[in-house]
């Protein structure tokens, strides 16, 4: 063979390898995001400890000593009659050890949060709700009245009881206090008309509309619910006009430096974010603070947390949190890559990621990559006050054009090192109502397509300026604003890949407050948001911003159509007709009692989404890391985060240990 | 002074509540997270409580009046307590660094200044300058991050802050002086840098400026020792610029530091101050500004009755 025909063979060979390793990383996304090894009693209701047949319980050494000196008493007495167990992820851990984190906010932070977060039902990894500090919950026929069973012999973290009288004290005198509550319960959306206390530990609230899916969605919110209002009565009390007259009420509020009772007592309420330690109000959860300094906050472990191991051992396993105060976010994830923290979850980026990798071993840590339980997107202003324009963004075809001109993969491997999942704007594949075809719909890269349908629109680059003008002949020039500073090469990718397809954008990044202005008051035309919906029980009425104009207009894509719902038509601006049916979907969605019918609602929705394009999707669960200190053990190695997930719930932080 | 100091409340309050929306606006996300469908309900009663809801100059009214009659400065809306608080833990670290700063800067200007004038045009002279023009170049936050580095490669040292993590609780003790000197040594360096060169190159000048002169050439012929004639004579006319604008130096140093602080995680006013005014914390941000001036029109003061007593020609009628 001559020189010429062994280069060609040699190219040839080296492009088919190319190729063929290239389709290997392209085909290799990886849709499990959720780790496999987790185990599957995380999936249903915790057992309890009687169905193991669980009888002898044992507590750490650090508690061990307070019940000697008599402080508190023996761990049967503090735990529920009848302990919650919950299954370790790999093993049983070893009480002790103090976990050290970083945070710009010392208790009122998200590290914080990880921590101490508790409430009535707890999300499963796949977003579905399970009981947490209450037991059950039963509905009636007609979805109206709600009874919660608490778990008897549950209680504060001082040892008094958490039961139907705490209900009972929020109902009574916190939800008919027209200070305390200017909005009175009957005219909540929905409306609560009564809470009965059926038992001590028996609880049932009478809603005036039948809402399942929201009503299970209260007790997620901390403080217990309904709608963050359950707080320890008997701890309360001390705060209350009713119980100590409003003269004293008034006096010790002054003494605090407050100008009336009502603002002490929120102060109160709120006293988990920056701890009162003078008062110490009690807790839920597995930590309560004990010190706090300028530079770093102490928590300890909760004598009285309910929930036991497999074998018996009263959680959580380790002793004390330190969290440590980081003048900036940065700073905090700095710490944690020198080897100071133990676990660090928020301020990371996926861009770091090869300097988290690097230092792993010198460190001694591992990086978990967690994913976000939302999809990145584009949001088009569907409601645009220029009618010109409003005219181009409400044509299907642009928006299908503007998606398809999109390189998802491309962006995925230079920004997430291919580690997000490229797909159009849809839920999580975690969730029910995925389907491929919901995540595929125009999101193939296909720029002679999106040219097509931009011709066949009229819009035409009549001066030859590189860029289309609009069908009319006007320049277009559509400006994106957006505040999230992380997403900035995401967005010069995009303007690049319109760009080549014809449409010229400016991009603008602005101050958060600033966007909420411009884009909140329907002012602007395009910009960057997510859209968050990983579990199914947890779709509740704010969860529809991104299918259908109903909630919250600051955060949607059609910010004029959901004022106009969310203010009955008094401001915005009226939506068509076929949006009009979103809305009735939406309803149906959260509060039709027949599930079938709410799934197939929310089936269509997503249909809708699918092919009108309302947002445009780019990757979906972008990844975030996690540092672990390898000595840490218990922690999953891959999960679905999002606020309505809970964030950590669903990975039982209480179940971490620290071995030394 | 007393009229500039309210002037500049007014003014500056005026401009940090500019920006639309309020501190509950850039707190929003992390409400809806929290309270859920109570989350419009939670931030109306919270506007209420911090009297966001009321006109702008009601606000300042009571804020002033709070800290003449009071001392009270209001309340921080992100921390949840009184801005004193948060002044009284900040204020003696700030000042601290400050005057270790300034020491150093002064320290090391002095000298290096003065004898780069008498020696000018050799080594000694070119070396300093162009580091005191590498210094000035070197944006604060960038040299902090590349001693950081250097610092943590080869020393292996722990970053950042003023303490390490045994000694943040700690009761005061020789051990915990030594970390805290041991943790100042990289602010001082960052800071303290471009003040130097600053004061180098003005020093120098000014020492070249008096060498020409005829009292000089006098004070020689004299006899006078050289050493004499450089540091009693000459030296007192040169440091008069830099003796004018030790005023303007602290609040620089306090307002100078502030990305310094965030980088190396400096609990300084510096910080607390840009926090707020990102968080729109209004009170917190109008205290910080007030006091700055405060210190501003102050050390003008103290510098005008400094270059008072070293300059004699100077009076004031």
């Amino acid at each position: 063979m001559n020189k010429n025909s062994i280069n060609y063979l040699f190219i040839v060979v080296v492009m088919t390898i190319m190729i063929f390793f290239n389709l290997n990383l392209v085909c290799a996304v990886d849709t499990k995001l959720i780790d496999p090894d987790i185990p599957e009693s995380w999936f249903s209701a915790p057992k309890l400890s009687s169905e193991l047949n669980l009888d002898t319980f044992k507590q750490s050494p650090l508690l061990e000593e307070k019940v000697k000196s008599g402080d508190i008493p023996s761990v049967v007495e503090r735990l529920p009659e009848d302990p919650p167990v919950i299954e370790p992820y790999a093993e049983i851990g070893t009480y002790g050890g103090t976990a050290v984190t970083w945070d710009t906010n010392l208790t009122g932070g998200f590290e914080a949060y990880n921590w101490m977060r508790v409430s009535g039902v707890r999300s499963t990894p796949n977003g579905q709700p399970v009981p947490f500090m209450i037991k059950d919950w039963e509905y009636s026929e007609d979805y109206k009245i709600f009874t919660l069973k608490l778990r008897k012999g549950l209680k504060w973290s001082d040892g008094e009881s958490f039961g139907a009288d705490d209900y009972m004290y929020w109902w009574e005198h916190v939800a008919q206090n027209e200070i305390l509550t200017p909005v009175s319960p009957e005219n909540w959306d929905p409306s609560i008309e009564d809470v009965v206390k059926i038992n001590d530990w028996t609880v049932s609230i009478h809603y005036g509309k039948s809402a399942p899916n929201q009503h299970i969605a209260s007790p997620l919110h901390g403080h217990m619910s309904p709608d963050a209002g359950i707080f320890p009565a008997h701890f309360m009390k001390q705060f209350h006009p009713d119980f100590i007259g409003k003269e004293q009420a008034e006096k010790i509020a002054n003494e605090a430096g407050f100008n009336n009772w009502s603002d002490y007592y929120q102060y109160m309420t709120e006293s988990h974010n920056h701890p009162d330690l003078e008062h110490n109000r009690p807790v839920l959860s597995p930590f309560v603070p004990v010190e706090r300094t300028v530079s770093y906050a102490i928590f300890e472990r909760n004598p009285y947390y309910p929930f036991v191991d497999t074998e018996g051992n009263q959680l959580p396993y380790i002793d004390r949190l330190r969290i440590n105060y980081a003048e900036d976010g940065d700073m905090g994830v700095l710490k944690a890559v020198t080897g100071e923290a133990t676990f660090k979850t928020w301020d990371t980026t996926a861009s770091d990621m090869p300097l988290y990798r690097k230092n792993e071993e010198v460190e001694n840590y591992r990086t978990h990559v967690y994913g976000t339980a939302t999809t990145s997107c584009i949001y088009i202003n569907h409601s645009h006050p220029d009618s010109d324009i409003k005219e181009i963004f409400q044509d299907v075809r642009f928006r299908r054009a503007l998606s398809l001109a999109i390189d998802r993969e491309d962006m995925n491997e230079r920004i997430y090192y291919g580690l997000g999942n490229p797909r159009q704007t849809t839920v999580s594949p975690s969730n029910r109502r995925y389907r491929e075809e919901f995540a595929r719909a125009y999101a193939d890269y296909d720029p002679d397509g999106a040219r097509q349908l931009l011709d066949e629109m009229g819009m035409i680059d009549v001066d030859d300026n590189g860029f289309r003008e609009r069908p009319d002949g006007e320049q277009f020039n559509p400006t994106l604003i957006f505040f999230d500073n992380t997403r900035s090469t995401e967005m010069e990718l995009i303007k690049q890949d319109w760009a080549d397809v014809g449409i010229n954008i400016k991009i603008e990044l602005v101050s958060r407050d600033l966007w909420l202005q411009r884009w909140g008051n329907n002012r602007d035309d395009l910009t960057a948001m997510g859209a968050n919906v990983a579990g199914e029980y947890f779709n509740q009425w704010r969860r529809m911003y991104w299918l259908a104009p109903v909630v919250i207009p600051e955060w949607t894509t059609w910010p004029g159509w959901a004022r106009w719902y969310v203010t009955r038509g008094e401001r915005g601006v009226e939506p068509p007709d076929d949006v009009k049916e979103l809305t009735k979907l939406a309803e149906k969605v959260v509060f039709s009692t027949d599930p079938e019918e709410s799934y197939d609602a929310g089936i269509r929705l997503l249909e809708a989404q699918a092919e009108n394009l309302w947002t445009i999707g780019t990757i979906g669960n972008p990844p975030t890391p996690i540092i672990v200190s390898n000595n840490m053990k218990n922690v999953p190695s891959r999960g679905l985060l999002g606020p309505d997930m809970q964030y950590w719930v669903p990975y039982h932080i209480e179940q971490f240990y620290l071995e030394n | 002074m007393i009229p500039t100091i309210l002037i500049i409340s007014i003014i500056s309050f005026l401009i940090i509540q500019a920006p639309p929306g309020d501190f509950l606006t850039s707190q929003i996300q992390r409400l809806y997270d929290e309270y859920g469908q109570a989350a419009e309900r939670q931030i109306e009663s919270l506007r209420t409580r911090y009297g966001l809801n009321k006109p702008v100059y009601v606000q300042y009214y009571l804020w002033i009046k709070g800290i003449i009659t009071k001392g009270d400065f209001g309340y921080s809306f992100a921390e949840e307590r009184p801005v004193m608080h948060i002044i009284i833990e900040r204020l003696p670290y700030t000042v601290l660094i400050t005057l270790t700063t300034l020491i150093f800067t002064w320290i090391v200007a002095i000298p290096i200044g003065v004898y780069s004038a008498i020696k000018q045009y050799t080594v000694f002279d070119y070396i300093f300058t162009f580091l005191a023009f590498i210094g000035r170049s070197i944006p604060n936050f960038l040299l902090a991050l590349v001693l950081m580095y250097i610092f943590y490669t080869s020393f292996g040292l722990s970053l950042g802050g003023l303490f390490s993590q045994e000694y943040q609780g700690a009761p005061w003790d020789l051990g915990k002086i030594f970390d805290l000197a041991r943790h100042l040594v990289l602010p001082i360096i960052v800071v303290g840098t471009a003040g130097t060169a600053g004061m180098v190159r003005v020093l120098r000048s000014m020492m070249l400026d008096e060498q020409g002169k005829q009292y000089v050439q006098t004070a020689r012929s004299k006899g006078i020792k050289e050493n004499v004639v450089i540091w009693k004579h000459m030296f007192r006319i040169a440091v008069l610029p830099l003796v004018s604008t030790i005023g303007w130096l602290l609040p620089r140093l306090i307002s100078g530091a502030i990305i310094t602080s965030l980088v190396l995680s400096l609990p300084t006013t510096g910080s607390a101050l840009f926090r707020s005014l990102r968080d729109q914390d209004m009170y917190v941000a109008g205290s910080f500004v007030l006091l700055l001036s405060v210190f501003t029109v102050i050390g003008t003061l103290i510098s005008d009755i400094a270059l008072c007593k070293l300059d004699p020609r100077i009076y004031y009628d």
